[in-house]
C-alpha cells in the first residue's frame, strides 16, 4: 500500500523526472489506481503548466555596462587605446603608453600635416602614407576583448600581410596607428570589428560598404563563421541611416553560414517590414529566405510579417513574390 | 574564451586576470537576473543583484572551489544576496510596486489570447509572491533553472529533505491559488491529455 | 476533385513518411460536452491536426478530440502525451478550445489533435491553425474566419460572411444556393475556388499575381491593375473576393466540366508571355543557352536566363531575375522588381530596375544603368555612361568613358582607366561617400563639394597641393569646396557629396575591390 500524502510529496520530482526509473513506475501505477492521486496529478501537471506562462525577462544592456565599468574603472581614459592588458602581455601596456604620449602630437609624427591654403583649418589633408615602422602591430590575442569607453577610431583598414597564414588585420588610428592581426575567430578580433562595424561615429575610411565587404569575404566562410558579427551587421542594418551601409549589412548578413540569432532575425523582419528601401527588403526576405532553407523554424510574428508582405498591394511585386516563396518554403514552430 | 569551460574562466579569473568577465557574465547573466527577478519582483533590486553578485564572484574568486558547478556558486550568491535584501524591512514595501515586465505578445494571438495570456502571467506572479521566500527559492530553482534537489540544497543551505518539502508545499500553495482562480466565477477552464 | 487528389497525395505521402520516425503511437479519442449560447462565438486554435466544425440543431458544442503522438519509443510517446494538452475555456458566449504544445521539445515526438466539433449553426466559429491537412467548417449561419498555414480549407454550405487567409493552404468555397453572404478568401500560394451554383448572382472581385484568373461562368470582368472586378450572373448581391499570389483563382459553376473552363486575360503590356493552357502554372524560368540573333521576352512574372545574345536583347519582366550572358548587339533590360546581372555587352546598354541591385561586367558602349534602390556595379565602361540609383552605392572598377554617377543614399567608388590622360566624371551623393581613384598623370579640372553637418567627420582628403579649399556655412551645414587643376588641368571632374567625404586618389594601382557575388 502506498501512502497518498508520500505520493503527493514526489509528484513534483515526477514532474522534473527526477525520480529513478523504480520509483517512478511506482508512482505511475499508483496514480492510475487511485482516483484521487489522478486527479492531483493533474492538477498538479496543470499548475507546473501554467507556471510555465512567465515570461523570460531581457536583461537591460546597462546591466552589463555597469558591471564591466566597476571592473575596470581606470581604463575609461578618452582617445587611449582601451584595451585593457592582459598579465603576462606587459610590453602591449608598453605600446599603449607610447601611442599615449605620441597620441597629442598625432597628425605632426604620423601624418603629413594638411596643407593649408586659406587661413581657416586644414581642409585638404594627405594621404596616409605609413612606413610599417611608424606602424604600431599587435596581436589580437594580447588584447582582452572588451573594448571600453567608446574610442574614436578613424582611418580603418583592413590588411592581410600574408594570404597564406589564415590570420587577418585590422589597421586604424586611435592615438597612433594601430595594426592588430591575428585569426579571424579570435574573440578580440571579433569584438574589434563588431564595434568598427556598429560603431556610428567611427569614419570608416575609405569606405563603410567596403569593410562590410571585407567582414563579407571572411566571414562567409564556415570556419569562421561567428554569431557576434551577424549581430553586428544587424544592429548595422537597424540603426545605420546610410542605405549603401544597410544594403551592404543585409547582404552580407544574406551569405554568412551557421545559426542565425533570434536578434538577427528580428533585424531582418524589421528591415523587410519597414525598411524604405526596396533593395535592402529584398535582400531581407532573401536572408530569411536562407533561413528557412535551412530548416530553421520561424515563430508566429515571423510568419505573419511574411504573410502581410506578400499580400500588400503597394509593395514592390518582386518582394511580396519572394515572400510568398519563404512561405511556401518554411516549417512553422 | 568561448571554447573554454566554466573552470578555465574562473582559474583565469583567480591568477589575477578580469578578461574573462564578460564572456562568463554573457553565459549566466540571463538565468541569474530572471531567477533574482522573479525572487524578488522588483527590477531595480535584481539589477543590483546582478551587480553584487558578479562583482563578488570576480573578486572573490578565489572562494570558487574548482570542481564545483559555477552555476551553483552563482546561484547561491544570488539568494543570499535576494534573502538579505527581503530581511530588510523597508524593502519589502517596495516589493509589490514593480510594474509586471512581459514580452511582446506574438502577433499570432487573437486580442483575447493576448489579454488571456497577460492575466496567466499576472496570475502566476501574484501566486509565487504568495510563497514564503525559502518556498519561492527553492520552486524558482526548481521549475525555471532545473536544478536537482541537492543542487538546490547546497544553494539554499539546507538539507535535500528540506527543499522536497518546501517544493511541496509550495506546489501546494501554487496549485490551489492558480487552479481555483481558474475556475472562479464564470470562466473556467479544462485541461484534458 | 484536382484538389481532393492532392489532398489524398499528400495523406500517403505522410503515411509513408511517419514509420521512419514514429515506432509507437498512442491515439486517445475523447468527448466532451458544453452548452453554448445560440449567438455565442467558439474558437478553435490548434497547432497541429485537421479541424471539422458543423453546425447542428442542438443548442450545445460537442467536441470529439482525437490526440495522436507518435514518438520513437515508449518514454518519448509519453513525453508525447502530457506535453500536448488540450484546454477547453471560456463560457457559453464565447467558448475557446485550443491545444497547448511547449515552445520547444523533443524531436523524438510529433503529435496533432484532430477536432470534430459540432456547434449551434447559429455561432460565429473561428479557427486558428499551424498546420493542418484539412479544415473543414459546414452548415454554418453565422460568421466564419479561418486563418491558418498550410492544408485546404474547405467551407461548405456557409452562410454567414466568411473571411479565409491561409498562407500555403488551398481553399474551396461551396456556396450555399440561398443567402450567400460576403467572403474574403485569400492564399498566398494556394488557389482559391468558389464553386456556386448556376443561378448564384454575386460581385466577383480578383487578384492573382502569378497564377491565372479562371471560371465556367459567362463572367466579364475589368482590370484594375493586377485586380479585376465583375458580376455573375444578375449584377449587385454580396461581394466574393479571391486572392492568391502564386496560385489560381477560380469560380466555377456547379455540373459544368472543366474542359470548359476560360481565362481572364489580363490586357496588360506585358502579355506575351508564354502563358500554358489552363491549370498549368505559369513558366517560372525562361533558360536558354544560346540565343541566333535577336532575344526579345517579355514577361509578366519570371526569371529570364541566357547565357549568349548574337544580337540584340529586349528583355522586360514585371518582376524576376534577369541574367544575361554576352550580348553581342544593344541590350535593353526592364525590370519592375528584382536584380539585373548582365554580362559583357558590346553595344549599347539601357538596363533598368525599380528594385534591386544591377551587376554589370562590360558596357563597352556605355549607356544608362538605373536601379530604385539597390547597388550598382560596373566593373568596365568603355564608352559615356550614366548610372543612377535610388539609394545604394555605386562602383564603377574601371571606367574608361565619360561617367555620370548619381545615387540618394550610398557611397560612390570610381576607378579611371589608368591609361586615360583626362575623362569627364559626375559624382553626385545625397548621403555618402565619393571616391576618385586616378593614375598619377591624370590631368583634370577638379570641382568637389562636401555639404556637412559634422565638419571633423566629413572632409574632402586629396593629395592634390594646388587645391583651393573654401569654407562656408550655410543653414547650420558646413560646405566646404575645392576647385583646382590637377596635372595642368583637362575635363572637368564634378563630385558632390552630402553628409560624407570626398576623397581623390591619385597613386597608381589604387584598388577598388568590386566583390560581385
Amino acid at each position: 500500500m502506498v501512502d497518498c500524502h508520500a505520493m503527493r510529496e514526489s509528484m513534483p520530482q515526477l514532474l522534473t523526472e527526477s525520480l529513478d526509473q523504480g520509483r517512478r513506475e511506482l508512482a505511475h501505477q499508483h496514480i492510475e489506481s487511485c482516483p484521487a492521486c489522478t486527479a492531483e496529478w493533474n492538477a498538479y501537471r496543470e499548475t507546473w503548466t501554467l507556471l510555465g506562462a512567465l515570461p523570460e525577462v531581457e536583461v537591460p544592456a546597462r546591466v552589463r555596462e555597469r558591471f564591466l565599468a566597476e571592473l575596470a574603472p581606470a581604463a575609461a581614459v578618452d582617445n587611449v587605446v582601451p584595451f585593457r592588458r592582459r598579465v603576462a602581455t606587459k610590453w602591449v601596456a608598453q605600446a599603449a603608453a607610447v601611442a599615449l604620449v605620441v597620441g597629442t602630437s598625432f597628425y605632426a609624427g604620423h601624418r603629413s600635416r594638411g596643407v593649408e591654403i586659406t587661413p581657416t583649418k586644414a581642409t585638404v589633408e594627405r594621404m596616409p602614407a605609413y612606413s610599417i615602422a611608424e606602424n604600431r602591430v599587435l596581436p589580437a590575442s594580447a588584447l582582452s576583448p572588451d573594448i571600453q569607453g567608446r574610442p574614436n577610431i578613424h582611418n580603418v583598414q583592413f590588411v592581410d600581410p600574408d594570404a597564406s597564414d589564415n590570420k587577418i588585420g585590422l589597421a586604424f588610428d586611435v592615438t597612433s596607428h594601430v595594426t592588430v592581426t591575428g585569426s579571424p575567430t579570435d574573440r578580440s578580433m571579433i569584438r574589434l570589428l563588431a564595434y568598427v562595424l556598429e560603431n556610428e561615429n567611427s569614419d570608416v575610411s575609405p569606405s563603410r560598404t567596403r569593410a562590410i565587404e571585407w567582414v563579407k569575404q571572411t566571414y562567409s566562410d564556415p570556419q569562421n563563421a561567428d554569431p557576434e558579427i551577424a549581430s553586428a551587421l544587424a544592429k548595422v542594418l537597424r540603426n545605420d541611416s546610410h542605405t549603401g551601409v544597410r544594403i551592404s549589412a543585409v547582404d552580407t548578413l544574406k551569405t554568412l553560414p551557421g545559426s542565425v540569432s533570434a536578434d538577427t532575425k528580428a533585424a531582418l523582419i524589421d528591415a523587410l517590414k519597414s525598411d524604405p528601401n526596396p533593395a535592402v527588403r529584398i535582400k531581407a526576405v532573401e536572408a530569411l529566405a536562407n533561413i528557412a532553407r535551412s530548416g530553421a523554424t520561424m515563430d508566429a510574428a515571423t510568419l505573419d510579417t511574411l504573410r502581410q508582405k506578400a499580400a500588400q498591394d503597394d509593395e514592390n511585386l518582386y518582394v511580396r513574390l519572394k515572400a510568398g516563396e519563404v512561405l511556401s518554403s518554411i516549417r512553422p514552430q | 574564451m568561448k571554447h573554454l569551460s566554466d573552470q578555465e574562466l574562473m582559474r583565469i579569473v583567480q591568477a589575477g586576470d578580469y578578461s574573462p568577465a564578460s564572456e562568463i557574465y554573457d553565459r549566466y547573466s540571463a538565468r541569474i537576473y530572471n531567477f533574482a527577478f522573479r525572487f524578488l519582483k522588483n527590477a531595480e533590486a535584481a539589477e543590483d543583484a546582478m551587480q553584487e553578485v558578479f562583482v563578488k564572484m570576480m573578486k572573490h574568486a578565489n572562494q570558487f572551489q574548482g570542481d564545483a558547478k559555477l552555476s551553483t556558486w552563482l546561484f547561491s550568491i544570488t539568494a543570499n544576496w535576494c534573502r538579505d535584501y527581503l530581511r530588510k524591512a523597508d524593502n519589502k514595501a517596495k516589493e509589490a510596486e514593480d510594474v509586471l515586465v512581459t514580452l511582446p505578445a506574438p502577433g499570432e494571438l487573437s486580442p483575447e489570447r493576448n489579454l488571456e495570456k497577460r492575466e496567466d502571467e499576472q496570475r502566476v506572479q501574484r501566486a509565487l509572491q504568495a510563497l514564503t521566500p525559502e518556498q519561492r527559492e527553492a520552486i524558482l530553482l526548481s521549475r525555471y533553472q532545473g536544478l536537482s534537489y541537492a543542487e538546490i540544497a547546497q544553494i539554499a543551505g539546507c538539507s535535500e529533505g528540506a527543499v522536497k518539502t518546501r517544493v511541496f508545499r509550495a506546489m501546494e500553495t501554487l496549485k490551489k491559488a492558480l487552479t481555483s482562480e481558474a475556475s472562479g466565477g464564470n470562466q473556467w477552464s479544462t485541461v484534458m491529455r | 476533385m484536382m484538389v481532393r487528389r492532392l489532398t489524398f497525395a499528400l495523406i500517403v505521402l505522410l503515411a509513408y513518411a511517419m514509420p521512419a520516425l514514429a515506432e509507437v503511437r498512442s491515439v486517445k479519442r475523447t468527448t466532451r460536452e458544453y452548452p453554448m449560447y445560440l449567438g455565442g462565438t467558439f474558437v478553435v486554435e490548434n497547432a497541429a491536426g485537421d479541424v471539422e466544425v458543423l453546425g447542428s440543431d442542438d443548442p450545445k458544442a460537442v467536441i470529439v478530440m482525437e490526440k495522436t503522438v507518435r514518438a520513437t519509443d515508449n518514454d518519448a510517446l509519453e513525453d508525447g502525451v502530457q506535453q500536448t494538452i488540450v484546454r477547453v475555456l471560456g463560457d457559453e458566449k464565447l467558448r475557446e478550445v485550443q491545444t497547448v504544445l511547449p515552445a520547444i521539445h523533443s524531436d523524438k515526438w510529433t503529435s496533432a489533435v484532430k477536432f470534430m466539433i459540432k456547434v449551434p449553426r447559429t455561432v460565429h466559429v473561428k479557427i486558428i491553425s499551424l498546420s493542418a491537412t484539412r479544415i473543414h467548417v459546414a452548415n454554418i449561419r453565422g460568421n466564419v474566419s479561418v486563418k491558418s498555414f498550410d492544408g485546404s480549407v474547405l467551407l461548405d454550405g456557409v452562410t454567414g460572411a466568411s473571411i479565409v487567409d491561409t498562407a500555403n493552404g488551398n481553399v474551396i468555397f461551396n456556396a450555399p444556393a440561398v443567402n450567400l453572404s460576403n467572403a474574403q478568401l485569400s492564399s498566398v500560394n494556394g488557389t482559391v475556388e468558389v464553386h456556386a451554383p448556376a443561378n448564384a448572382s454575386f460581385q466577383w472581385v480578383g487578384e492573382t499575381i502569378k497564377g491565372e484568373a479562371l471560371t465556367t461562368f459567362p463572367a466579364r470582368v475589368t482590370f484594375l491593375g493586377t485586380r479585376f472586378r465583375g458580376g455573375v450572373n444578375a449584377p449587385g448581391g454580396p461581394t466574393i473576393t479571391t486572392q492568391s499570389l502564386t496560385g489560381n483563382v477560380a469560380v466555377l459553376q456547379n455540373g459544368v466540366p472543366m474542359s470548359q473552363v476560360k481565362r481572364l486575360q489580363r490586357p496588360d503590356t506585358f502579355d506575351p508571355a508564354p502563358f500554358g493552357p489552363p491549370l498549368r502554372r505559369v513558366v517560372q524560368t525562361i533558360r536558354q543557352q544560346i540565343v541566333q540573333g535577336t532575344f526579345e521576352v517579355s514577361t509578366r512574372i519570371g526569371n529570364v536566363a541566357v547565357g549568349e545574345i548574337r544580337g540584340n536583347a529586349r528583355v522586360t519582366t514585371g518582376a524576376g531575375e534577369v541574367q544575361l550572358g554576352s550580348v553581342f548587339g544593344n541590350c535593353h533590360v526592364t525590370s519592375l522588381g528584382g536584380p539585373l546581372n548582365i554580362g559583357d555587352v558590346l553595344g549599347a546598354i539601357t538596363a533598368r530596375t525599380e528594385a534591386g541591385d544591377v551587376l554589370v561586367q562590360a558596357a563597352r558602349n556605355g549607356g544608362t544603368i538605373t536601379t530604385g534602390g539597390g547597388t550598382i556595379r560596373l566593373l568596365y565602361t568603355g564608352g559615356d555612361t550614366r548610372l543612377q540609383s535610388g539609394g545604394g552605392d555605386i562602383i564603377v572598377r574601371q571606367a574608361a568613358g565619360p561617367i555620370n554617377a548619381e545615387t540618394q543614399s550610398g557611397d560612390i567608388t570610381i576607378a579611371v582607366d589608368g591609361g586615360l590622360k583626362t575623362e569627364k566624371v559626375t559624382a553626385k551623393t545625397a548621403k555618402g561617400n565619393v571616391m576618385l581613384n586616378v593614375a598619377p598623370a591624370f590631368g583634370a579640372d577638379i570641382d568637389a563639394t562636401v555639404i556637412t553637418s559634422d565638419p571633423d567627420v566629413n572632409n574632402i582628403v586629396a593629395d592634390i597641393p594646388s587645391l583651393q579649399v573654401r569654407r562656408e556655412e550655410i543653414g547650420g551645414k558646413t560646405k566646404i569646396r575645392a576647385t583646382g587643376k590637377l596635372n595642368g588641368g583637362g575635363d572637368r571632374v564634378e563630385l558632390y557629396a552630402e553628409d560624407g567625404s570626398i576623397q581623390i586618389n591619385t597613386h597608381a594601382g589604387a584598388p577598388v575591390t568590386v566583390i560581385t557575388r
